[in-house]
């Protein structure tokens, strides 16, 4: 399955490379403007939160002067390379200072300009040594902020990326209707069993009751009207338990209705 | 933020609740159920019973219960239906705050310390067609009366739209099918309830109520009815039991809707395979015990589709749909009819609709979906119909997420404004330097490029006389660009960029803090990268303390000495006329450089700057160099009106932002404010 994003660059082949740094930050802004519009609100949250990280990065690059291309290739030159260059640079200020002794026997006040000469041009030379980036690249700025704000948008990101999507569960064990079934088959076992004349039946009621006891339910055969439901038969004669009230100990509201038959209500 | 959101789904039949947390880390979680008696979904039901002594409420299957129980015995009736406009309660006013108060209490819920109920809102809904200021005002006060006097009266209740609400649900939900670009066309909201039929078309962004709000009482009850009659019609001896007993009637239907809710659910592929949801049901007629199994098949259920619907149907008036064309019909065809008849509506109310939402426990009908396609995906389209794969619980969970979503939003909202609304002028202060550095580079371009040297062009082929007219002229084109958009767009062009190089860095970690209490950054689409957001906020240039005379009187004097430098050239390069001119600048002031303006140049001197050796560095450097040092230096006074801007500018993009999400959860216009919708009893 394609993710978004893949998505988007496979719709957008031709995709322009981007000439500078402002081009190619907008072609990462619309790059997730556009998935994030094919995205669902969860998936669209995480992109914008990869945006962020991803554009405090591009930010924090951006702080530091880019290294230009003649600092990059002298840096790069070796200690042989580079005599060539020095010579070149020096020989004039060396040529100079070479030729003062020479001529102040003509004239000291030319040995004396040969002199000053050579010290300015070698002056002049040892200066352009120096890395003019130092001087005309400006101080990266705001970089600890801007390394604390990549970090906390990616600590963000982390923390979406682990966050629970789901709270615990606070239903209960979602059993209310196996309950209810339970103790209705209950209700008809002790009604089924109740003065059992076999020893089969006496076992199954007593099973029965200690079942309920322990699910904290007392049996109750004796009519009360908040107890039990009440069915109409008109033939039958007197009354009859057709299931025992199931009474909770200490949840009154959880009490299971008996039922009683009679012949008016 | 409260601690819990509690999501109350009070239907017509049917009630369901859902809890989302609102502490730290459960912000993404999403809502689970509550169940009430051991159940995630009640019948809406209640009756009163006497209970040692004292008045107590039954609600859910347990009312239905005790009210066969007490019928049967001449006690308390069954009370059900009683969701209405709170106008037409009437005394079911009592029985709706008494279930309201009653749900909560048993709920599987208990609110944590310290707050307790007091950090715990709840939020209820209601049909989309209420109004806010009569209908839902009156129910809030009806439901917060419920729990006065009560250990849950410090929770806060507010009402919210049922469609809104499922709206919401299908948005947030993680693996939902509504993509971002969906939400912004209207979405058709299609609630298939157990009494009734709702269509709500929204435009979920655009802040207006749904554009139309419709439906009829086509109430999937109906298969619930016709489960029963068919189990009786196999049961005679329970059909004599119910002409001694009606009070069984409830009971048994209660019964057969769980049967079919658990065929729907089951989805069996053999259609003679026995599906209930019900435990046996023991009965006594003629003198023997008897038992009723009330279940269901597949060949059933396609019996029933087939049967014609028993009720009155009372269709909107919006759908223009004949109640008398309908009857004999099935609810199948019927629910066809009304789709087709709700497509044309919206049709000829010019609305259109993008994707279709299918809500409600009976949406999950297959055959609800497959209708729903045929109708409104008419072209093969495959992805316009969406459905929640737990349709019962959509309007709770989606209530759940209101409650926090609202507090989200609106909470960051103030929380972003007032740390912005602090930080800002010292911020702007610390870095006003470099912002002036760029407004003054960028607008000795812009007025020298675009508006003084195009000026002097003309000035040189004639068009003006004096440099009064030029000046005139500069200043009518000056006014013009600060007042249209290409000044603006400048201003925020600069401010932004001043902005993402040299301040955002310094709020980004406080707003990220803000993202994450309020866990909201993501989908506002909060990211703060302009400060000035262009559709928000309108900028003001004219407004910008800005040094016209300034700039204007350095580009009129370094043209003046231009013309009097090439005029000496041309003269054998004695600096007379450029001496002149400099002493009379010194000396003369302003009457002097007035009368100077109102000079008529000769046409050969018009031109002669432009046989100037370097005169392209001389007006393109050096004069412009002049004006930007000029600004430079008086720039300051914009300061507290460009703060000002910035300001409000920063404040409308959060309120911006933050209007989409509103809209979403309140269906209402930003412009029209916050309606506050809670209230405590």
């Amino acid at each position: 399955m394609r993710t978004p994003l893949q998505d988007v660059l496979s719709d957008h082949p031709d995709w322009e490379e981007p000439q500078d740094r402002a081009a190619a930050e907008a072609q990462v802004e619309a790059l997730f403007a556009a998935a994030r519009d094919r995205s669902n609100a969860y998936s669209a949250a995480r992109l914008d939160e990869l945006y962020q990280v991803t554009e405090r990065a591009l930010a924090l690059a951006g702080a530091f002067p880019a290294v230009s291309e003649a600092k990059r290739s002298t840096a790069a030159l070796s200690w042989r390379q580079r005599i060539p260059r020095l010579i070149s640079r020096y020989s004039s200020g060396l040529l100079l200072a070479a030729a003062a002794p020479l001529v102040a026997d003509a004239s000291v006040l030319l040995a004396g300009a040969c002199g000053i000469a050579a010290v300015i041009s070698l002056a002049v030379g040892g200066r352009a040594d120096r890395p003019l980036s130092a001087k005309v690249s400006p101080k990266p700025k705001a970089v600890t902020a801007k390394l604390q704000g990549l970090l906390s948008a990616a600590d963000q990101s982390l923390d979406s990326a682990t966050a629970p999507l789901a709270l615990e569960d606070h239903r209960g064990k979602g059993d209310g209707f196996v309950r209810e079934d339970v103790l209705s088959v209950l209700q008809d076992i002790l009604a089924a069993a109740r003065d059992g004349q076999s020893d089969d039946l006496v076992e199954l009621q007593r099973n029965a009751e200690r079942l309920a006891l322990k699910a904290g339910y007392t049996p109750e055969w004796r009519y009360e009207p908040d107890l039990f439901e009440v069915m109409v038969d008109p033939e039958i004669n007197g009354e009859l338990v057709l299931k025992p009230a199931l009474v909770h100990g200490s949840k009154p509201e959880q009490s299971v209705f008996g039922v009683i038959v009679r012949r008016h209500s | 933020m409260a601690q819990h959101y509690l999501g109350f789904d009070l239907g017509h039949a049917d009630t369901a609740l859902a809890l989302c947390g609102g502490g730290e880390g459960q912000l993404q979680a999403a809502p689970t159920g509550v169940e009430i008696q051991g159940q995630s979904i009640q019948p809406t039901a209640l009756t009163r019973v006497v209970r040692d002594g004292e008045a107590a409420v039954v609600i859910g299957g347990r009312a239905i219960r005790e009210a066969s129980k007490a019928e049967g015995s001449g006690g308390p009736q069954l009370r059900a239906a009683f969701k209405t406009r709170p106008r037409d309660l009437g005394a079911a006013r009592d029985d709706l705050r008494d279930f309201f108060s009653a749900c909560l209490s048993e709920a599987a819920f208990t609110p944590l310390p310290p707050l307790g109920w007091a950090g715990t809102s709840i939020t209820v809904g209601c049909p989309s067609g209420w109004s806010a200021e009569e209908d839902i005002h009156q129910y809030q006060a009806i439901l917060a009366e419920g729990l006065a006097g009560t250990a849950m009266e410090d929770a806060e209740v507010n009402v919210v739209p049922e469609s809104r609400a499922a709206l919401l649900q299908a948005v947030d939900n993680p693996h939902s099918l509504l993509t971002m670009a969906a939400r912004s066309e209207n979405i058709l909201v299609i609630d298939i309830g157990s009494s009734t039929l709702d269509f709500s078309l929204i435009a979920p962004e655009q802040g207006a109520s749904p554009l139309l709000d419709a439906g009829l009482d086509l109430g999937a009850s109906f298969f619930d009815r016709r489960v029963l009659e068919a189990v009786l019609a196999g049961a005679p001896k329970a059909v004599r039991f119910l002409e001694h007993n009606p009070h069984y009637r409830d009971l048994w239907l209660y019964y057969a809707r769980r049967t079919k809710e658990q065929y729907f659910i089951d989805a069996p592929e053999d259609d003679e395979e026995i599906v209930t949801g019900a435990p046996l049901q023991p009965f006594y007629t003629g003198g023997r015990r008897s038992s009723l199994e009330i279940s269901v098949t597949g060949a059933d259920v396609a019996a029933f589709r087939q049967a014609p619907y028993d009720r009155e149907l009372n269709p909107s008036s919006s759908l223009v749909l004949d109640p008398e064309e309908l009857r004999g019909m099935s609810w199948e065809a019927i629910f066809e009819a009304s789709l087709v008849a709700l497509k044309a509506a919206i049709e000829r109310r010019g609305a259109s609709y993008g994707r279709v939402l299918l809500a409600g426990g009976a949406s999950r009908m297959p055959f609800t979906e497959e209708i729903t396609r045929r109708v409104f995906e008419p072209d093969g389209e495959t992805s316009l119909v969406l459905k929640d794969p737990e349709p019962s619980h959509m309007v709770s969970r989606g209530l759940a997420r209101w409650g926090r979503k609202r507090d989200s939003v609106e909470q960051f909202s103030r929380a972003a404004r007032d740390l912005l609304r602090e930080r800002l002028p010292g911020l702007i202060d610390a870095e006003f330097a470099p912002l002036k550095e760029r407004l003054s580079a960028g607008l000795a371009d812009e007025i020298f490029d675009g508006l003084v040297a195009p000026v002097l062009d003309q000035w040189k082929d004639g068009a003006f006389k004096t440099g009064q007219d030029v000046r005139e002229e500069i200043e009518q084109r000056y006014q013009s660009w600060l007042s249209t958009g290409p000044g603006a767009a400048f201003f925020v062009r600069t401010i932004n960029g001043w902005w993402r190089d040299e301040v955002k860095h310094d709020v980004d970690r406080e707003l990220d803090r803000l993202h994450a209490a309020y866990g909201i950054s993501r989908d506002i689409q909060l990211s703060f990268d302009d400060a000035i957001d262009p559709q928000a906020f309108q900028f003001s240039a004219t407004s910008v303390d800005l040094p016209f005379e300034t700039i204007v009187q350095a580009a009129l004097l370094s043209l003046a000495f231009a013309v009097t430098v090439a005029i000496d050239a041309v003269m054998g390069g004695i600096p007379f006329f450029t001496g002149g001119l400099a002493a009379a600048t010194a000396v003369g002031g302003k009457p002097l450089q007035q009368w100077i303006a109102r000079i008529d140049a000769p046409a050969f001197a018009r031109r002669l700057p432009d046989r100037l050796p370097g005169r392209e560095r001389l007006f393109g450097g050096r004069a412009k160099a002049r004006v930007r040092r000029q600004l430079a230096k008086s720039l300051v006074s914009a300061k507290t009106s460009l703060l000002t801007q910035v300001q409000a500018a920063i404040t409308a993009s959060i309120d911006r932002q933050t209007l989409k999400t509103r809209a979403l959860l309140m269906g209402e216009k930003a412009d029209e404010g916050r309606r506050d919708l809670a209230l405590r009893p």
